[in-house]
């Protein structure tokens, strides 16, 4: 578990989300798995902190206002600092062609709403174990 | 003959022309011919002959041969070369012998007969029946091909008629497909927080984050119920089902309910509301309930469609002999063309706005049909796009009742303990509701099945069974009829608990023998207060 004292810092995930009840559950269970958290409640909110936050991971809702999470993770991919990032879609809608339209939009991962603990527990520990390996050995 | 002729009468009558330059021919002709279903028209010669020819649809000619001016070669000759009257039999009358080469002029004329004067009475009537006949046979195909042609374009008509239903039906499954996509979209915003709060409740059951989870997933099951309840609303008014509890209350009373169930919406979109409603009370004949909804679902229309921060105005106001409820905004407006449309089922503004507030496109919908059914009316207006919306319900403004009805408290008293049996074969339902009763410190006990619940019925004697009605087998109306046909069962009082909450279904549960109906899902409160009614009237 890294919890900040073994050489290596604790994960940092950030939740787009806008439904502000279901972002911060999401937002404590993840920090109950051991991981920190942040949350942005809008697009907006995300592009202003995930330069600063430099997530390791971003848990992104797919219908979000002002801009949908297909576009926010096109743009966001594109950021330098954010090269190392994994995206995971959050959705509601759990069929191929929307599975097939997030892989396209960047998406490295994609879960079904509601979450299961235990896929998301997986997800993340997987997630984990490569964010501290060297490029050449992922 | 006469027979043969005698049954031309049952069907359309047959037109013979009789062309004759003596009059006297022409009446005798026609003294032979009379007889019913026959329309016999004289013509004195060739010219007249042609007119009436033009005039009518004619079965046969007779023609006398000599004629002055045009005789009745020449007239035949004429026939032949019109169209019209080319295809009309032709029967040639001869005074005396006629040579060979003029019966060829005739017969090249278009002849179809000789006929020798004197004329033979039955001879001429056999063969002017012949010919009757076969005008009538020409007749009837051509009947029949006009039925065909008919028949062949009342199908084309039916299948263009199918054609446009079936798209029409097309239409209304790609509206039902998209509506479902939604649903369960909308079922899982509220769901997906509500297994996340469980699952953070299971790791982690005490402290302060715990009550916020709770009363977070409390929200969220308050705001699934409202979902499946405006489901379940949609569905009556589109059978025209909805039961309308009918009083005289004064509107204030609708407005400061749908006030309160609206305010969290509002205040989440940060919007400054305005309200404009005027103190003495404006009467109104209506269903409190549904009238609460009329006014909560415009406002919430409004908080929806309206971007963060934005103002809101609600005003009362009795205008002439009605009441005029108005909900202004300053959100994102509605375009010309959708002005009429925003009441239609499903439908939804395109919206660049917050998804997770989205809604189902139900609730203007209910607030027409309701007002519609509170012989009102609501309309729809906006400047366009950007500029706003004012929607304005108007009711008829009935007058002061004579008094006001005493307002009955429930009894919130302690309940004294029940023995209560829980009949539901759902255990999860069942074992909930069981430890919910034993909070409130009553002696629960469960049934899963109707034969189980009469066993423990008539063993344990209870004060109230709490009776689901759905059950596999012995359904909740079997279990309560046989239990109430027990004398020993008499004082015992049953509460139906359905997932169905229409006037007709608590109809049935009371003809049943049923006390009580409640609806699914039952809180803690309904649940209380239908145990001390049952407890207070056992006191009593």
């Amino acid at each position: 578990m890294a919890d900040g004292t073994g050489g290596n810092p604790v994960m940092r995930v950030m939740i787009v989300e806008d439904n502000e009840a279901l972002a911060q559950t999401t937002g404590w269970l993840v920090e109950m798995l051991g991981y920190d958290y942040r949350l942005a409640l809008s697009p907006k909110q995300a592009q202003d902190q995930v330069v600063a936050y430099r997530p390791d991971v971003i848990m992104m809702d797919l219908g979000l206002p002002g801009m949908n999470g297909y576009n926010l993770c096109r743009l966001l991919r594109k950021e330098p600092e954010l090269a190392d990032t994994v995206f995971i879609a959050q959705t509601g809608w759990g069929e191929a062609e929307h599975r097939r339209l997030t892989n396209e939009a960047g998406f490295h991962h994609h879960l079904v709403k509601p979450l299961y603990l235990e896929a998301l527990k997986d997800l993340l520990a997987s997630i984990e174990k490569t964010l501290h390996k060297t490029p050449a050995e992922r | 003959m006469t027979a043969m002729l005698s049954h031309l009468t049952s069907a359309m009558p047959v037109t013979i022309l009789l062309v004759d330059d003596r009059p006297e021919n022409l009446l005798s002709l026609e003294a032979l011919l009379r007889r019913d279903g026959l329309v016999l028209l004289k013509a004195s010669s060739g010219n007249e002959a042609l007119e009436l020819l033009l005039k009518h649809d004619i079965a046969l000619a007779l023609l006398d041969v000599m004629m002055p001016d045009m005789d009745g070669f020449d007239l035949a000759e004429l026939m032949r070369g019109n169209e019209r009257t080319r295809r009309v039999p032709i029967m040639f009358l001869t005074a005396g012998s006629s040579d060979r080469q003029r019966r060829f002029r005739g017969y090249e004329a278009g002849a179809v007969d000789f006929l020798q004067k004197p004329l033979e009475p039955d001879v001429l009537r056999s063969k002017v029946s012949v010919f009757c006949e076969l005008y009538l046979q020409r007749q009837q195909i051509a009947g029949q091909r006009d039925n065909l042609k008919a028949f062949a374009e009342e199908n084309l008509r039916l299948l263009k008629e199918s054609h446009r239903n079936a798209n029409a039906l097309r239409e209304a499954d790609q509206r039902k497909d998209e509506f479902l996509a939604t649903l369960a979209h909308e079922l899982r915003n509220p769901l997906a927080p509500i297994r996340n709060g469980l699952q953070i409740l299971r790791m982690a059951p005490d402290g302060e984050r715990a009550d916020t989870v709770r009363d977070m997933m409390d929200r969220q099951l308050t705001h699934l119920v409202r979902l499946i309840d405006d489901l379940l609303d949609v569905s009556r008014v589109s059978r025209g089902k909805i039961d309308l509890r009918m009083e005289r209350i004064a509107i204030q009373d609708a407005v400061k309910a749908a006030l309160e169930a609206s305010k969290p919406l509002i205040d989440a979109g940060m919007h400054a509301l305005a309200v404009e409603v005027p103190e003495p009370p404006l009467w109104v004949d209506g269903d409190l309930t549904r009238l609460a909804q009329i006014v909560s679902n415009l406002l919430n229309n409004a908080a929806k469609y309206t971007p963060e921060g934005g103002r809101i105005t609600l005003s009362v106001a009795p205008d002439g002999n009605q009441i005029e409820i108005r909900v202004k905004d300053s959100g994102i407006g509605i375009a010309p063309d959708m002005l009429r449309k925003v009441f239609e089922l499903f439908t939804q503004v395109d919206q660049q706005l917050d998804r997770s507030q989205g809604g189902l496109g139900i609730g203007l919908a209910l607030v027409q049909k309701l007002v519609e059914m509170h012989r009102g009316k609501a309309v729809a207006e906006s400047e366009g796009i950007g500029h706003g919306s004012t929607f304005t319900v108007r009711l008829p403004l009935a007058t002061e009742p004579d008094a006001r009805p005493p307002e009955v408290d429930a009894d919130r008293g302690l309940a004294r303990p029940l023995d209560v049996l829980i009949v539901d074969d759902n255990c999860d339902s069942a074992d909930t509701t069981r430890w919910m009763l034993e909070l409130l410190g009553h002696r629960p006990r469960v049934a899963n099945n109707g034969p189980a619940a009469l066993i423990a019925a008539r063993n344990h004697r209870p004060d109230v069974v709490l009776l689901d009605i759905g059950m596999p087998g012995m359904d909740g109306y079997e279990v309560c009829r046989t239990l109430r046909a027990m004398p020993e069962m008499d004082p015992v009082a049953i509460v139906a608990q359905t997932g169905w909450g229409q006037e007709s279904d608590r109809r049935q549960a009371f003809d049943a023998g049923f006390d009580q109906h409640v609806t699914k899902p039952v809180s803690l409160d309904i649940l209380t207060r239908v145990l001390s009614q049952v407890g207070s009237s056992r006191d009593g």
